[in-house]
């Protein structure tokens, strides 16, 4: 489970970033969205549509960070498209989990 | 207060920054807000359910000494909720936005702003118009603070007791939530569950409802002091079309434009 909160992570970090820390600073910690995987994995597990782990991310932009509106669909959409990515790869890396 | 910041986009700090930030404001006091009232009905009391949909116990019998509602609207100066809001920045008006005079719909009209004008947003506002109830099924004491990165000790504890009525007034940061118990305002970490949890921040998803339940969300608007390049200013309070749309929102997105109209 360590691998794919990781690889969600990441993708969090490298392609959601919605509050736009890794520009702000380079040497940000990597772990910044961390928190939201866990949740993310649960939804994606049980066969949550794109739309719906989009519009999970939307609200953790509004709800959870303040940021008015939430960012571009489009955008969320590409990000759930490689959480997914980053899911395959990581259990295709390592024991089921 | 400690969670706001002063402008849009302006990044404050990771969550492991705010873990220390949470502890600090596990007690804080809202005096200018507060205005207790005289003991509410019973009718204002939320009533156990006689079946709730989860395996939790029932709820015990409302207690009176928690009964007494805050004085509604509660209005918190420049404050939004989220770790990353703003309350100041410069807007796109995308559509004709009337100013009022106060932060009120009564309020006259002062000014006018036309679309497609560039405002600058000097402060929001928060008004709590009712508060959300969250009803304690057991004795409890709210002795951890926890945004996500795991529980460690709050700075105080709180404690509730069975049948207490917790009135939700604001969400702060990070699964920190402002609330009036007893009296008085206090911040403290989301402790419950409920039906109405998802509605209610609940990215801590905590699933133990059988310390307390959510029945009800706070309602609250959001009114910004709008000025103009004349210097003329007013109140409008915020819409779901995105009426007025953050420039540096804008610029984070690489949009040119307003959104779409819904």
């Amino acid at each position: 489970v360590k691998a794919l909160i990781d690889a969600i992570s990441a993708v969090l970090f490298e392609r959601w970033d919605p509050m736009a820390v890794r520009a702000q600073d380079p040497r940000w910690p990597r772990d910044e969205y961390e928190g939201y995987a866990a949740g993310l994995l649960e939804l994606m597990d049980h066969a949550a549509s794109d739309d719906v782990v989009a519009e999970h991310l939307a609200r953790l932009e509004s709800a959870w960070m303040g940021l008015e509106p939430p960012s571009p669909l489009e955008h969320r959409l590409a990000v759930v498209a490689e959480l997914r990515a980053a899911v395959r790869a990581a259990r295709g890396r390592g024991p089921a989990g | 207060m400690a969670w706001q910041s002063d402008h849009s986009l302006v990044l404050r700090s990771t969550m492991r920054a705010h873990l220390f930030l949470l502890a600090a404001v596990a007690l804080s006091v809202v005096g200018a807000c507060e205005r207790p009232e005289p003991a509410a009905s019973a009718s204002a009391v939320p009533k156990p359910r006689a079946a709730d949909r989860d395996t939790a116990p029932p709820l015990p019998v409302v207690s009176q000494a928690s009964a007494q509602r805050p004085s509604m609207p509660m209005v918190f100066p420049r404050t939004c909720e989220g770790e990353d809001c703003g309350v100041e920045f410069p807007a796109l008006a995308c559509a004709a936005v009337e100013l009022r005079s106060a932060a009120a719909d009564t309020a006259p009209v002062v000014a006018h702003v036309a679309k497609g004008d560039t405002v600058n947003v000097r402060s929001i506002d928060l008004h709590v118009t009712e508060p959300g109830l969250v009803v304690l099924r057991r004795d409890f004491a709210l002795d951890w603070a926890d945004a996500g990165e795991g529980r460690f000790p709050a700075a105080a504890t709180l404690r509730f007791a069975a049948g207490d009525t917790v009135y939700l007034l604001h969400y702060n940061e990070l699964g920190s939530w402002t609330w009036w118990y007893r009296g008085s305002v206090q911040s403290g970490n989301e402790f419950w569950a409920g039906p109405a949890h998802e509605r209610l921040g609940g990215v801590t998803r905590s699933r133990d409802s059988s310390v307390a339940v959510a029945r009800s969300h706070p309602w609250r608007e959001t009114w910004w002091r709008v000025e103009l390049p004349s210097g003329a200013s007013g109140w409008w309070r915020a819409d779901t079309l995105y009426s007025l749309l953050s420039i540096p929102w804008m610029q984070h997105w690489g949009e040119t434009g307003c959104l779409p109209s819904k």
